[in-house]
């Protein structure tokens, strides 16, 4: 198949790589749809070359078919469409019973130190292959997917596998008691990569989401259109 | 909205004015380490944490500043028992902390990588046909898989309004 592998500091080919298999009874084969390059896929790009290796397959953003499943893998079936988060996470070690998934248990780095194991993340997250990619292998994947419906383009989920959980986490963490969040600093140039627009500004604090639990905030990916800068709202 | 640009070197003032005085109960610190640019040096310890960018929201940004501006700006501007939460990826060990700042403001620092399965069913509500949170056009690019090595150019240099990048494996 093909894949983005790493070659060096800020050099990345696209490669023909051996296809993924089944190699352990909870894992599954994803044909990848869609894969997002992420921000910190520059962090490697540029500077955490050191923990990289020519031809490691990057990516951590996707979305896919699954085409296979280990035998223990009774969650999903081919033909499911998942979208992949960017850490593998078992579901039920004591971490992940804690909903800490980022720390599982079970695929901890151990010998780095580190935390779970992430796709497409360096040998300090485990130099899984990651999801930039034509197919992915997804270990414990009785837990690491999240079953996504048909009909709507990859567009509308696959942010799920990072980003919009990251911006959740932020203001969730946040523990803002009131509703007005003021952002500081975006820039109207979008030279820094991260989106203008900050939230809905969210006086509108409580309003309920379509069947959701209320968000005392609410991220958006929506870009700002053009200000002057200096601007208040 | 507050432009960083106008506020370099007031900005915790700038704010508290806006608060009572007191600075805001919570400071987002999406930024982290700075993905482009400079200090190799910093990474030569070693690497805790790692990922995602974050992408929306409340936050306060510094791009090309120093690479720990962004959180000290979070503890200089948050107010005395606020929460600063940093989704921003850092991964210095041996970062310096303005630790007399976060004892005697009584600061909670929060952080870490995303626990993504933990978020879903808040989020997934909202992707829905009317798209409130706005991930239908966030992609900026959308391209062939083989034209990744063009594609981490112009994303890096954030070349041609580049803010994310979608990669197709099968077009």
């Amino acid at each position: 198949m093909k894949a983005v592998t790493w070659q060096g500091r800020r050099n990345v080919s696209v490669e023909e790589v051996a296809d993924p298999i089944i190699q352990k009874p909870n894992d599954a084969i994803i044909k990848v749809t869609s894969t997002n390059i992420c921000g910190s896929d520059l962090h490697l790009y540029e500077t955490l070359g050191a923990f990289m290796s020519p031809g490691d397959v990057l990516g951590h953003e996707a979305i896919g078919i699954v085409l296979e499943v280990g035998k223990e893998v009774t969650q999903i079936h081919p033909g499911d469409r998942v979208v992949v988060p960017f850490q593998i996470s078992c579901g039920h070690c004591w971490m992940c019973e804690r909903s800490l998934y980022t720390q599982c248990e079970k695929t901890q780095v151990r010998g780095e130190g580190s935390g779970a194991a992430l796709f497409g993340y360096s040998k300090l997250y485990g130099q899984v292959p990651g999801g930039q990619a034509e197919y992915l292998r997804v270990p414990e994947a009785q837990f690491t997917h999240i079953l996504v419906p048909e009909g709507p383009s990859d567009d509308r989920f696959i942010y799920l596998s990072d980003v919009l959980p990251t911006a959740w986490q932020a203001v969730e963490y946040a523990g803002v008691p009131r509703w007005l969040l003021v952002d500081l600093g975006s820039r109207t140039d979008r030279r820094d990569g991260i989106s203008d627009r900050p939230t809905e500004m969210d006086r509108q604090g409580h309003r309920r989401g379509p069947g959701g639990r209320a968000p005392r905030t609410r991220p958006s990916l929506r870009h700002s259109g053009d200000r002057s800068p200096g601007s208040r709202r | 909205m507050i432009d960083l640009r106008d506020h370099e070197d007031d900005l915790a003032q700038v704010v508290r004015e806006l608060t009572d005085g007191r600075g805001p109960d919570s400071v987002i610190d999406a930024v982290g380490m700075e993905a482009h640019g400079s200090p190799a040096a910093a990474f030569a310890q070693r690497v805790t944490a790692a990922l995602p960018d974050a992408v929306s929201e409340p936050l306060i940004k510094k791009a090309g500043l120093d690479r720990l501006s962004a959180l000290y700006t979070a503890i200089e501007t948050v107010r005395r028992g606020g929460t600063v939460s940093l989704s921003g990826v850092y991964g210095g060990m041996a970062d310096p902390m303005p630790m007399m700042s976060l004892f005697d403001k009584q600061i909670q620092l929060r952080m870490g990588q995303a626990n993504v399965k933990r978020w879903i069913p808040d989020i997934m509500p909202f992707l829905t046909d009317e798209d409130p949170l706005g991930v239908e056009e966030f992609a900026t690019h959308r391209l062939p898989l083989a034209e990744a090595p063009h594609a981490y150019e112009v994303f890096q240099s954030k070349a041609d309004g580049a803010i994310k990048i979608m990669l197709k494996p099968w077009v």
